[in-house]
């Protein structure tokens, strides 16, 4: 049962290197029998505040970069959210609140990675304490990536898993190393915008040059056209609706969901966050979890909380970011649907995002990723 | 004060002094473990531990995600 591995820790921790050091000296806290004594203005997770806490005392490099990178400022969701709800003041609602409650779940700590699952998955030790250099993926990495790409990842999700785990057994940090997530470059900044990330071409260097290749379609595109997935993934995972509601069925008991119908596409899109780590024109794009009514429970709970509901638009700049993204699908392999022949993909419209894929309550950003015309079948 | 007795006082300081330094710097770590004493003996008692694990995990909030 999850939950039950919480507060256990392993004897051969304490004699360890982290384990010499003391609980108290990292917790808090008071060195008594007396239980509630003991616990008094105990720190959970004490590697948390600022980016590092108390490991900063050994792990001063990689905390100093650590307390900048997307992994601990979510600067990507931090960055959407500002963007959708402008130009209403954070403070002016409960998304400060909201964001601690929820959103501030999936915001990593050394702790969170190497010795506890993350908050989002309710916390609980992940071996007795025992510290874990490498952060074991199932339990922490899917934790929080669990819903796309662990699923496609393994095959969980309607499609063959990714030929790297498949045959290749590769964990995530095989290719999404420590250094990445320690230090994301330039400092502060969002995905496609570090530059530092995963790339095909640092495993795959030769077969990805077009015009030296051994492979007539690598050849056929030139540099920066298609992203390597949208030749070599298999169909994926999105989240086609709202992204959290309440399921109030009984007075003082509301629930938090996430009624998302599932949404398995194979869909090319145009490319808005092209940067020198995403370069292409054209990426495979996937559906983000948001609608217009989708923060309408923090003005329930603020009507609740506060007798006054806030302001009652509160995602007022919508249409200023597209609900169809660039992706980093994670279903690859290297024979696919698309890439059996050039017709299989050239003029077969399925597989392109067009306007007919948009609904009328679409943000209107995403008339910036749909083609308007697809490419043309080639000729023998 | 003679020169028998400064040298005596001498001597006596200073290995006193080695005695302080070398002798703390031998029990840190000990110190460190045993400041967390109290702390060790619940918490490495697993059965204990578990069954407060058990409980806090039935009675927490089910959030589907």
């Amino acid at each position: 049962m999850r939950g039950r591995d919480t507060y256990g820790v392993a004897k051969d921790f304490v004699d360890s290197e982290h384990g010499k050091i003391g609980c108290i000296n990292c917790h808090k806290g008071v060195n008594v029998a007396d239980k509630d004594q003991a616990h008094k203005d105990m720190t959970k997770d004490p590697s948390d505040e600022g980016g590092g806490g108390v490991c900063a005392e050994c792990h001063e490099d990689t905390v100093s970069t650590f307390k900048s990178s997307m992994h601990y400022t979510l600067k990507g969701i931090l960055d959407i959210t500002g963007t959708i709800t402008q130009p209403h003041k954070m403070e002016d609602t409960l998304l400060p609140a909201a964001w601690k409650l929820d959103c501030n779940d999936c915001h990593a700590s050394c702790g969170s990675c190497h010795v506890a699952w993350p908050e989002v998955a309710k916390g609980g030790l992940l071996d007795r304490h025992r510290f874990q250099k490498t952060p074991p993926m199932e339990k922490t990495c899917y934790a929080c990536h669990g819903s796309r790409f662990a699923g496609e990842y393994r095959g969980l999700l309607g499609a063959t898993a990714d030929v790297h785990f498949e045959k290749g057994q590769m964990v995530c940090v095989d290719c999404h190393t420590g250094d990445q997530l320690h230090n994301t470059k330039p400092a502060d900044s969002k995905r496609y915008y570090d530059t530092e990330t995963a790339r095909c071409e640092s495993c795959h260097p030769d077969a990805a040059k077009a015009g030296k290749s051994k492979i007539a379609m690598h050849n056929a595109h030139p540099d920066g056209t298609l992203g390597c997935a949208v030749c070599h993934a298999n169909d994926y995972f999105n989240c086609s609706n709202c992204h959290v509601s309440l399921d109030i069925k009984e007075a003082g008991k509301i629930k938090v969901i996430f009624p998302s119908d599932p949404l398995v596409t194979f869909k090319i899109g145009k490319n808005i966050d092209i940067t020198p780590n995403n370069p292409y024109k054209y990426n495979l794009v996937r559906h983000t979890p948001a609608k217009k009514d989708s923060l309408a429970s923090l003005t329930h709970f603020q009507a609740v909380m506060t007798g006054s509901p806030g302001p009652a638009d509160l995602i007022s700049n919508y249409d200023a970011l597209p609900t169809w993204n660039s992706a980093s699908v994670h279903s690859i392999q290297r024979k696919t649907k698309q890439n059996r022949s050039c017709n299989a993909c050239h003029g077969n419209k399925e597989i392109f995002l067009t306007k007919s894929d948009l609904v009328p309550e679409d943000p209107k950003a995403n008339e910036k990723i749909i083609f308007t015309k697809i490419p043309a079948p080639i000729k023998k | 004060m003679t020169s028998g007795k400064k040298k005596l006082t001498l001597t006596s300081a200073a290995l006193l002094g080695l005695a302080c330094t070398f002798g703390f710097a031998g029990t840190i770590e000990a110190q460190e473990a045993g400041s967390s004493s109290e702390c060790i003996k619940c918490h490495t008692d697993l059965d204990q531990m578990d069954s407060f694990g058990a409980l806090a995990a039935s009675s927490s909030a089910g959030i589907a995600g």
